[in-house]
C-alpha cells in the first residue's frame, strides 16, 4: 500500500516538475511541433474513423430504442449530447491512451535502457524537458483538438446512419443536434481532454523515464502506461464531471 | 520536416476549426450574435423552470433564461429574467401572458410567451410581463386518469347497449337478405311487381289510361265544364263565393259585438249582485220547500182514528160523487116537478156535451132565427199545419171581426161553435167539424177572456139545421144563443 502512495507521490511531483519546466527556458519549441505531429496528427485517422463508426452505431442503438416511444426527432439531440458531454472525449482519451500512451512508455524506457537519457544528460541538455514536457505539452494540446475531431466524425457518422433511415435534411440534423445544447455542453467536456492529455502524457513519460529494467522493462512500461492511464482517464473522469456540474449546473442533464 | 508541420497545420487548424464551428453553433442556438431584449415575469411555481431554459414566442425559439430570482418569503414569487430576439420583439405587448410549458412527457420545461393583442402597446425592455401559473404535470395525469375511469365506466355501458343493438341489426340484415332473396325469387307481392311482365304491361296500360283520363279532366277544367270547372272559371260564383266570405266575416265581427255585449251583461249582473240575490232567492225557496215539506208530513199524519189522509181523501170523493149524483138526480126531479119546470124551460138547461148532433139541429134554443149566426168558411178560417189544420191569419182577422160586431152581448150570452166539414168519409167529418170547432173555441177563449161556461161547441159534421138555407157549410158557425 505504501508503494502506491509512494508512487502517487512521485507521479504527481513528476507532473508539478513538468508543469514548472514549460515555463522555463528553453521552451523546446521543436521537440513539441515533433510530439504534437507524433501524438495529434497521425492520431486523426484513428480518431475520425472510431469516431464515425462509433456515431453510426450508436444512432443504431438509439434509433431503434426512441422509435419504440416515438421520439425519432430527439435521435440528433441525443447523439451530440452523447458524444459532446462523454463518449468524445472518454473515447478519444482511451484510444490516445492506446496509441500513444504506449508508444510514448516504450520509447522512454528504451531511451533508458539504452543510455540514451544519459547520453543526452552527458551533453548537458535536461533530458526531462527535452524529452519529457514536449510529450505532456503535446498530450494536452493534442487530446482537446482530437476530441473535436471525433466529436464530428461521429455526428457525421449518425447524420448518414439516420439519413438513410429516414432521410433527414443535413441541415435539420444539425439543427436538432444542438437544439439543446448549453455554451457548458461544448467547451467544459471538450476542454476537460488536456486533463486526459495531461494524465496520458505524465503517467506514459513517467513510467517510461524512470524505468530501467532492459527490454522487458520497456514491455512492462508500455502496458502499464495503457493500463494506468486508461484507469486514471476514466477515474478523474468522473471528478471531472462532477466539478463541471459544480461550475456550470447549468449543464447537468 | 515539411511534411511533419503540414500534418501539424492541418491537425491544429482543423482542430480550431471544428471548435470554432461548435462554438458557432452552440452560440446560434443561443443566439450569442444576436441583439436581445430582456424581461421579467413572476410565478409562485417554477414548474422545474432552470436558468438557460428557452424562451419560446408564440411557439418559436426566441431566447433563454437568464436568471431566477428565490423570493425571500411566500408572499412574494420567483422572478424570471428572461430574454428574446429583439426581432421578435414586436410580439410582445403589455397584455401577453407568460406560461411555463413542458416538452412533452420526456421533455424539458421551457417559457412559453403568448403574444398580445395589436391594441395593447408594445413591452418595453426590462418591462414585467404578466404571468400565468404552470398545471403541473402530476394534475394532468390525474385528471386523465380520473377521465380514463370515466371513460372506461361509459364504454362498459355502452358496450353492452351495442352488444344488444348489434344483435338487433344482425337479425334485421338476416331478414332484409331473406327479404332480396325472395323478391329475386319472385315470391310475394313485391316479388310479383318485380318479375312479373304481364303484370307490369298491365300496370302500365293502366298508367296511360289514368294519364289519358287526367288528362281530360284538365281540359274540361280549362274550358270550364261541369262544377270543378265551373268553380274555376265562372266569375258570378266568385263573386257570390266573395260576398258569401264577406258575409260571413260581417257575422263574425257580430258575434264578436255580441260576445261584447254579453260580457258587459255579465259584468252588469255581477255589479248588480245577481247571482247573490239569486243565491238569496234559492235558500228562500229551500226554506219554503222545507216548510212544504212539514206541511206534507203533517198532513201525511193519520187522524185521530189511525186513519191516513189518503184514504180520508178518498172516502171524501167517494162521498161528494154520491153526493153529486144525488143532487143530480133531485135537479132531474125538479125539471119534472110542475111547480119548477117553468123555471127550467125558461132559463133552460141543456149541456151540449150530452146532446148529439141530432137532437142540437132539432133542439129550438139553438135554431131559433132570432140567435145570431155568423158563418166563416173553411178554406178562409184555416190552413194546413205541421199537425194538421190550424187558423190562417186571415181567419183570426174573420174571427175577431166577428166577435167584435156582436158587441158586449158576447160576453154574457151563451155562445155556441159549430164545425162543419164538407168530406166524403163521415168518421172524418165528425172528427174534423169537432177539430175544426175545438180551434175557434181555444183561440176565442184565449183571446176574448169569454166564461168556459158560456162557450160550447158542436161538430155537425157538414150538415146544419133546417131552417138555416144551407144545405152543407164547410167551416164554422159562431152562434151566439139568444137569452130567453
Amino acid at each position: 500500500m505504501s508503494n502506491v502512495f509512494e508512487i502517487a507521490g512521485d507521479v504527481s511531483v513528476f507532473g508539478f516538475r513538468a508543469v514548472t519546466s514549460l515555463f522555463r527556458r528553453p521552451f523546446e519549441g521543436e521537440q513539441i511541433q515533433r510530439q504534437l505531429a507524433e501524438i495529434g496528427s497521425k492520431s486523426l485517422p484513428l480518431v475520425i474513423a472510431s469516431g464515425f463508426a462509433l456515431g453510426a452505431v450508436l444512432t443504431l442503438h438509439t434509433r431503434s430504442t426512441l422509435v419504440t416511444f416515438g421520439a425519432t426527432a430527439w435521435i440528433p439531440t441525443v447523439q451530440a449530447l452523447a458524444f459532446f458531454l462523454e463518449i468524445g472525449p472518454l473515447v478519444t482519451g482511451l484510444l490516445v491512451a492506446g496509441r500513444v500512451g504506449s508508444g510514448i512508455g516504450a520509447v522512454l524506457s528504451n531511451m533508458r535502457a539504452t543510455e540514451q537519457i544519459d547520453a543526452i544528460e552527458s551533453l548537458s541538455i535536461d533530458s526531462f524537458k527535452f524529452l519529457v514536457v514536449p510529450r505532456i505539452v503535446a498530450c494536452t494540446l493534442a487530446l482537446p483538438l482530437l476530441t473535436l475531431f471525433l466529436d464530428f466524425s461521429g455526428l457525421l457518422g449518425g447524420f448518414l446512419s439516420e439519413y438513410a433511415s429516414s432521410r433527414l435534411s443535413f441541415r435539420l440534423y444539425i439543427s436538432r443536434s444542438f437544439a439543446s445544447f448549453e455554451w457548458s455542453n461544448f467547451y467544459a467536456p471538450t476542454l476537460k481532454t488536456a486533463v486526459f492529455g495531461f494524465i496520458i502524457g505524465t503517467i506514459s513519460s513517467f513510467l517510461g523515464y524512470k524505468t530501467n529494467e532492459g527490454a522487458q522493462g520497456v514491455g512492462r512500461a508500455a502496458t502499464t502506461s495503457v493500463v494506468a492511464s486508461s484507469l486514471l482517464i476514466i477515474l478523474v473522469d468522473v471528478f471531472l464531471i462532477k466539478f463541471i456540474f459544480f461550475i456550470f449546473p447549468e449543464s447537468a442533464l | 520536416m515539411e511534411n511533419r508541420n503540414a500534418s501539424i497545420g492541418l491537425f491544429v487548424i482543423g482542430g480550431l476549426l471544428l471548435f470554432g464551428i461548435g462554438m458557432f453553433v452552440v452560440g446560434d442556438r443561443h443566439q450569442a450574435f444576436a441583439h436581445h431584449t430582456e424581461y421579467y415575469s413572476e410565478f409562485v411555481n417554477l414548474a422545474g423552470l432552470a436558468k438557460g431554459a428557452k424562451v419560446r414566442v408564440a411557439g418559436m425559439d426566441a431566447g433563454q433564461v437568464l436568471a431566477i430570482a428565490v423570493p425571500n418569503s411566500p408572499s412574494s414569487r420567483f422572478r424570471v429574467k428572461w430574454r428574446i430576439d429583439a426581432r421578435l420583439r414586436g410580439l410582445v405587448r403589455s397584455d401577453s401572458i407568460v406560461t411555463i410549458g413542458t416538452e412533452g412527457i420526456v421533455g424539458g420545461t421551457y417559457l412559453s410567451v403568448r403574444p398580445g393583442s395589436a391594441q395593447a402597446v408594445e413591452a418595453e425592455a426590462l418591462a414585467s410581463i404578466p404571468s400565468q401559473e404552470p398545471t403541473e404535470l402530476a394534475d394532468l395525469l390525474a385528471r386523465g386518469n380520473g377521465l380514463l375511469g370515466d371513460a372506461d365506466g361509459m364504454l362498459k355501458t355502452v358496450g353492452g347497449k351495442l352488444s344488444v343493438a348489434l344483435d338487433g341489426i344482425t337479425t334485421t340484415v338476416s331478414n332484409a337478405n331473406d327479404v332480396v332473396v325472395n323478391l329475386k325469387r319472385g315470391h310475394g307481392t313485391a316479388g310479383m311487381l318485380l318479375s312479373d311482365d304481364e303484370l307490369a304491361n298491365h300496370i302500365r296500360r293502366t298508367v296511360t289510361t289514368a294519364t289519358t283520363d287526367v288528362q281530360d279532366i284538365v281540359a274540361d277544367l280549362k274550358a270550364g265544364r261541369g262544377p270543378a270547372g265551373m268553380i274555376l272559371r265562372d266569375e258570378a260564383l266568385a263573386s257570390r263565393i266573395r260576398e258569401t266570405i264577406n258575409n260571413a266575416q260581417q257575422a263574425t265581427a257580430d258575434l264578436g259585438h255580441a260576445s261584447r255585449q254579453a260580457d258587459a251583461l255579465v259584468s252588469d249582473l255581477n255589479s248588480r249582485r245577481i247571482p247573490t240575490k239569486a243565491a238569496e232567492l234559492m235558500d228562500s225557496l229551500n226554506d219554503s220547500a222545507r216548510q212544504v215539506r212539514q206541511i206534507s208530513a203533517e198532513m201525511n199524519k193519520p187522524d185521530r182514528f189511525g186513519m191516513s189522509p189518503g184514504v180520508n181523501i178518498r172516502e171524501s170523493l167517494t162521498n161528494a160523487n154520491t153526493a153529486t149524483a144525488n143532487l143530480a138526480d133531485a135537479t132531474e126531479a125538479l125539471k119534472h116537478n110542475f111547480l119548477t119546470r117553468g123555471f127550467f124551460k125558461r132559463r133552460g138547461y141543456y149541456n151540449l156535451s150530452e146532446i148529439s148532433p141530432d137532437q142540437y139541429r132539432k133542439d129550438r134554443a139553438f135554431t131559433d132565427p132570432q140567435n145570431h149566426r155568423v158563418w166563416l168558411s173553411g178554406p178562409e178560417l184555416f190552413q194546413s199545419g205541421s199537425n194538421g189544420e190550424e187558423l190562417s191569419a186571415k181567419g183570426i182577422a174573420l174571427l175577431n171581426a166577428a166577435l167584435t160586431e156582436n158587441g158586449d152581448p158576447i160576453v154574457e150570452s151563451p155562445v155556441v161553435i159549430e164545425g162543419y166539414w164538407n168530406g166524403d168519409a163521415p168518421a172524418d167529418q165528425l172528427r174534423r167539424s169537432r177539430s175544426r170547432a175545438m180551434l175557434v173555441r181555444e183561440y176565442l177563449q184565449a183571446r176574448f177572456q169569454l166564461d168556459p161556461r158560456n162557450v160550447g161547441i158542436v161538430p155537425l159534421k157538414n150538415a146544419p139545421p133546417k131552417g138555416m138555407q144551407r144545405a152543407t157549410w164547410d167551416g164554422i158557425c159562431i152562434v151566439v144563443v139568444r137569452r130567453g
